[in-house]
């Protein structure tokens, strides 16, 4: 029995975790520890106590294994425990809602060729663009960084948040909307290369 | 514009390649140690199996023991400091009898479940807390603030599980005597059902509709967080069940 839309070998990985094969569920880990990571960094608006969260978040997905649904994605099933372990921990250390991304310093700077797809983008840019995602509020900025900074799909968004598709929908719309009025200058070039 | 290959989408691609993300360590996804422990549940009732019957068995020998013999048992137990109070018979913790699932600690509620959990500052911690799969339901005994419901001792009874968000898909269908009021908790939309609903039917994430059985028989209040649906049960009236509602908070910070 093939669910759609997942690797045969992640559902074997699934079934072989629910009988307690942890190796198997090691593997799993490994194959999702990276967006994991990322999920709670978002949530937590830093990298401290993200890894933590992470790993509490795993083993609680672990002993949660019997109530996934062997019919849905698992992906988004396992970030949505991550982020309300990171919400959990947030509470927990009063933490306010913000993001604190970085840009990193040390990539693609000038000796990566782009695509044709991609536009050409100074660091000053770049900066503008991350202050006015980190500056929307937290209902729009989760859904802008999961779809657009994670690659996550509406759907899966969804699930993460726990919230329907179709206020994925509109809230992405809104955020969008309210990200090309902050970034209009950027956007039209006027003041940088 | 002068550059019409730029708009929020683009930058938003060029943005996500260059976040600083952190990449996992190594030894944080050692979890083997962590993982080859029984499963939480199994293991938990196998550890309160023993101290079960150890409390059992102490209760009965302190109920065929006249009140002297009492005291000396307490005293050798080096329980003396700790008043006791005999009553003829052994009361059920608050709520039992509402078959709300397995009696846990809060803490034990917590890590139980993956959503977070919120606790009402009013009225203070619950008498009673249960879990039954993936819902937490907090119970508090009925009291002169809290008009206790029937027979049932319970004046409040708080339940939380995952919800879609949505309130407005709440509510699909009510007994006849019920009337349904929308209303606000904290700025989200909530519904106030009155006139004692017995099964109200609501509309899960999935869209698959679910038979809730209400417990109190008094009045319900309803409200969604971003994924926890709330629902409050009590004898008190819309404006208390909100003040309720709106002193939740985290149960972490407890």
């Amino acid at each position: 029995m093939s669910v759609e839309g997942r690797p045969l070998i992640e559902q074997d990985l699934i079934e072989r975790a629910r009988n307690g094969d942890v190796a198997a569920f090691e593997e799993l880990v490994r194959m999702h520890q990276a967006i994991a990571l990322r999920v709670a960094v978002l949530v937590m608006g830093d990298h401290s106590d993200a890894e933590d969260v992470t790993q509490e978040a795993f083993v609680k997905a672990y002993h949660a294994l019997d109530r996934f649904r062997q019919d849905s994605p698992f992906r988004p099933w396992l970030l949505r425990i991550v982020r309300n372990e990171a919400l959990n921990q947030r509470r927990a250390h009063g933490r306010q809602d913000r993001l604190g991304l970085r840009l990193a310093s040390d990539r693609l700077s000038g000796d990566a060729a782009p695509s044709p797809e991609t536009v050409v983008v100074s660091a000053a840019d770049r900066e503008s663009v991350l202050a006015a995602v980190n500056g929307l509020p937290e209902r729009y900025r989760q859904v802008v960084a999961l779809r657009y900074l994670l690659g996550l799909s509406e759907a899966e968004t969804a699930e993460t948040l726990g919230i329907p598709a179709g206020t994925v929908k509109s809230r992405t719309a809104r955020a969008l909307a309210r990200l090309e009025v902050a970034l209009s200058g950027v956007i039209e070039g006027v003041g940088h290369e | 514009m002068s550059d019409p290959g730029r708009s929020v989408e683009s930058l938003l691609a060029d943005l996500a390649d260059h976040i600083d993300w952190p990449e996992p360590s190594a030894p944080l996804f050692e979890l083997t140690p962590r993982l080859g422990r029984p499963r939480p549940e199994t293991r938990r009732r196998h550890r309160w199996v023993p101290v079960t019957a150890a409390l059992a068995i102490l209760v009965a020998l302190l109920l065929v023991l006249s009140p002297q013999a009492r005291k000396a048992v307490a005293d050798l137990l080096g329980v003396a400091g700790i008043e006791i109070e005999f009553t003829p018979e052994l009361e059920d913790p608050v709520g039992a009898g509402l078959d709300l699932g397995r009696q846990v600690s809060l803490d034990e509620a917590v890590e139980a479940v993956d959503f977070p959990v919120s606790v009402p500052d009013q009225p203070g911690d619950p008498d009673g807390v249960y879990l039954f799969e993936g819902r937490i339901n907090m119970v508090w005994a009925g009291g002169e603030r809290l008009p206790a419901s029937g027979d049932t001792g319970v004046g409040l009874l708080y339940s939380q599980f995952h919800g879609d968000g949505d309130a407005a898909r709440f509510v699909k269908s009510l007994g006849p005597e019920s009337t349904v009021i929308p209303t606000e908790v904290a700025g989200r939309n909530g519904f106030w059902i009155e006139g004692d609903p017995h099964v109200i039917s609501v509309e899960d994430a999935s869209g698959r509709r679910v038979e809730e059985t209400l417990r109190l028989g008094g009045n319900v209040l309803m409200w969604e967080t971003d994924e926890v649906t709330h629902r409050l049960e009590t004898m008190l009236g819309l404006d208390e069940a909100i003040r309720i509602a709106e002193s939740m908070g985290p149960a972490h910070d407890r």
